[in-house]
């Protein structure tokens, strides 16, 4: 049978590190009972022995505080794993004894421990006596400093030699009564722990010097508001410009496969079926991965290094006027390129009301998907002339849309915390770590992991339902398909939109992704027209000829709010684990997306006539 | 040599009213509301405990809330309001 082993840790103990360190580079989604937060897993690199080894998010303590660290005692409860490699930080003794010792009296579960960033706390003058350690603990506990590879040997050995085979008789020198859950007991706890401490720790080091010359800087009423704004400059420079190139070759390479689907010898339907259904899905997922990879790998390294809860502090008193929580800035930031990868890492923010609050104003902020078609309806119906200093008007409009989109999620973050979550605001409580260089390997192997789950989450539903899609627009036959038939149906309800058929028709498949609009209308004019039209700038000119201004004006605005994605409304329900809240959220986007292009639809009508 | 004696050295303060830089030992906490009392423990986890002694460090900028406050050789930060949940004398 293969054995499961559970790498367990505190926050910023270096976790990943040990993690990458033991195990090969086939990182897989885990998947086990009880699990509902993304974990990675891989296979033990051991000379003689096979396990997995599971990377369970970190925790400060066993009570859990978030959703993200439940599955830590939920972890060490079940009966999945057969052993356990504890990770805790040697530049901070007592919080890591501490953890230890709580840990080691929960369960009977074997364990190796990694006393990891060894030489981060010998080089501040920590010294200890780890055997000392170990016999107190009753389980091995190993050196380490594993962004260094350091001690990867001796953990190797104790993990051959340990081989998790029998459950450990718990010592009985600290018998913790019921998880210390009140006070005086974690207090008393606190002091025996303290005792250990003062026997394995022989000499305590210094502070971090370099952290404190490092947050002067950062934490700086001039500085710190300075690299702030360029880390989020930087942030948005690479999602939009550095990201183009790639993107732009990938979407070439898609639209040369499917030429090539075009010639081969095979039936009309079949190809139209691989270049519209399956490429088309294919292409529409990895289109956006060189975006999301690039904000990953940035978030990844700012978060390594230690700057992410810096910027929380930074922020979390503006955001607090808004009713947001600090922590709401990373997945905030994520949602830019996709809310995607922004709701899943809502997770960290600890109070449920904070994270439903910040899932229900995640798909208002302008993910890349929608680029495509503000850029089409910009093009066609927004004169490119001269605002003023060389600034053009179809740029303004453009930036216009995003602070329309990130002013709308603020409203709505207010109204529900203003009408539906009442009360205090939930408390805030983040570690600011010692800034750390990040390792490289670290960096590309999370990166690796997220891509791969971004591509699994997100991909499947965009190929199954562009898939679907495609059988929509084919079937019974190209000029009465059942798209057809719905978008007749659905026309009266979007006419006062200034909707017609065609156009509600190339809304069916948007809920696949947005960006699909512009492929979407593309097959439709084609059809209406019996022609090819596949280049946008044609498009543009169609649209521009056959719509009147206010609708491409209402199409615009209603792209601000709706439609919302599948993966997008998927990923709601599985994160929040409510199917109310993933209806919430699609109804209220869907009522404001009506309500407003319906207004701009008449006003535009008014001041044209 | 002359020690001029401050009487606040003495005194009872709120963690949440002290200055960057300040070193303090803790004495005490207040009642917490119900929405608090994990937060609470959380604190009394890593360390925040009667008898511990912190240090101020920082406060954002502008807004000066929050503050980042060392405790047993690592650093968190905690909003002023939140703080003032831990009683504190400041230590010479």
């Amino acid at each position: 049978m293969n054995k499961k082993i559970a790498l367990v840790g505190t926050p910023n103990a270096g976790k990943t590190a040990v993690f990458n360190l033991l195990t090969n580079s086939q990182q897989r989604v885990a998947n086990y009972a009880g699990v509902t937060v993304d974990s990675a897993e891989a296979d033990l690199i051991l000379p003689n022995h096979h396990a997995t080894l599971v990377d369970l998010p970190g925790a400060y303590s066993l009570h859990p505080y978030t959703d993200e660290e439940k599955v830590l005692l939920n972890a060490v409860k079940s009966t999945s794993f057969t052993g356990m490699i504890l990770v805790v930080d040697a530049t901070q003794p007592e919080r890591a004894i501490r953890f230890l010792i709580e840990v080691l009296n929960t369960t009977t579960m074997p364990a190796v421990v990694a006393f990891n960033m060894i030489d981060l706390a010998e080089s501040r003058g920590y010294r200890y006596d780890l055997k000392k350690l170990s016999q107190i603990l009753g389980v091995p506990v190993v050196a380490t400093m594993a962004v260094k590879k350091k001690g990867l040997v001796d953990l190797i050995i104790e993990l051959e030699k340990e081989w998790f085979e029998k459950t450990r008789s718990p010592h009985q020198f600290f018998p913790v009564d019921d998880h210390a859950s009140k006070k005086n007991s974690i207090l008393e706890f606190y002091k025996k722990s303290d005792l250990v401490v003062k026997e394995v720790c022989l000499k305590k080091g210094g502070v971090d010097k370099r952290t404190e010359r490092i947050d002067q800087i950062v934490l700086h009423p001039v500085w710190g508001i300075l690299v702030l704004l360029l880390v989020l400059g930087i942030a948005f420079q690479l999602m939009f410009n550095l990201a183009q190139i790639p993107m732009d070759w990938i979407d070439s390479l898609f639209k040369m496969l499917a030429t090539q689907v075009g010639m081969l010898p095979i039936p009309e339907m079949v190809k139209s079926f691989l270049a519209d259904g399956v490429l088309a899905g294919i292409g529409g997922t990895i289109v956006f991965l060189p975006q999301i990879l690039i904000l990953f790998a940035l978030i990844l390294f700012l978060e390594d290094f230690g700057f992410m809860a810096r910027a929380v502090f930074l922020l979390d008193y503006w955001m607090g006027k808004v009713g947001l929580h600090g922590r709401a800035f990373l997945p905030i930031l994520s949602s830019y390129a996709c809310a995607v990868p922004g709701i899943m890492a809502t997770k960290t923010i600890e109070n449920k009301r904070d994270r439903i609050i910040t899932t229900m104003m995640i798909p208002l902020t302008t993910c890349s998907a929608r680029i495509p078609v503000y850029t089409l309806l910009i093009a066609a119906f927004i004169p490119n002339t001269a605002v003023f200093a060389g600034v053009k008007l179809q740029g303004l409009v453009m930036l216009g849309l995003y602070l329309a989109g990130t002013l709308f999620a603020l409203v709505v973050g207010a109204v529900l915390k203003k009408f539906f979550f009442k009360g205090p605001r939930s408390p805030l409580f983040i570690e600011l770590p010692s800034y750390k260089w990040p390792s490289f390997q670290s960096i590309s192997k999370g990166l690796i992991y997220r891509g791969k789950l971004f591509v699994t989450r997100v991909g499947t539903i965009i190929l199954a339902l562009s898939m679907v899609i495609w059988v929509m627009v084919s079937f019974p036959n190209k000029e009465k398909s059942f798209a057809y038939d719905l978008g007749h149906f659905i026309e009266p309800v979007m006419k006062p939109l200034g909707f017609d058929w065609r156009i509600s028709m190339a809304m069916i498949p948007t809920f696949a992704a947005r960006e699909v609009m512009v492929s979407a209308l593309s097959t439709v004019y084609a059809v209406g027209d019996g022609g090819e039209v596949s280049n946008t700038d044609k498009l543009s000119q169609i649209i521009q000829k056959e719509w009147p201004l206010a609708t491409g004006l209402s199409l615009l605005v209603w792209f601000i709010f709706a439609p919302q994605c599948i993966s997008t409304l998927s990923t709601i329900r599985r994160e929040l684990q409510s199917t109310k809240w993933m209806m919430v959220s699609m109804v209220y986007l869907f009522v404001l997306a009506y309500f407003a292009a319906w207004l701009t639809h008449s006003i535009a009508l008014r001041f044209s006539m | 040599m002359i020690t001029i004696l401050n009487s606040d050295k003495n005194e009872v303060q709120k963690l949440g009213d002290l200055k960057p830089g300040d070193r303090a030992e803790i004495i005490g906490f207040e009642k917490a509301p119900v929405d608090f009392e994990n937060f609470l423990h959380r604190l009394y986890e890593v360390g925040f405990l009667q008898g511990s002694i912190l240090e101020v460090l920082q406060e954002a900028p502008y807004s000066r809330d929050p503050i980042s406050i060392r405790i047993k050789e690592a650093t968190y930060a905690l909003r002023r309001a939140e703080a003032n949940l831990i009683q504190v004398k400041l230590c010479e």
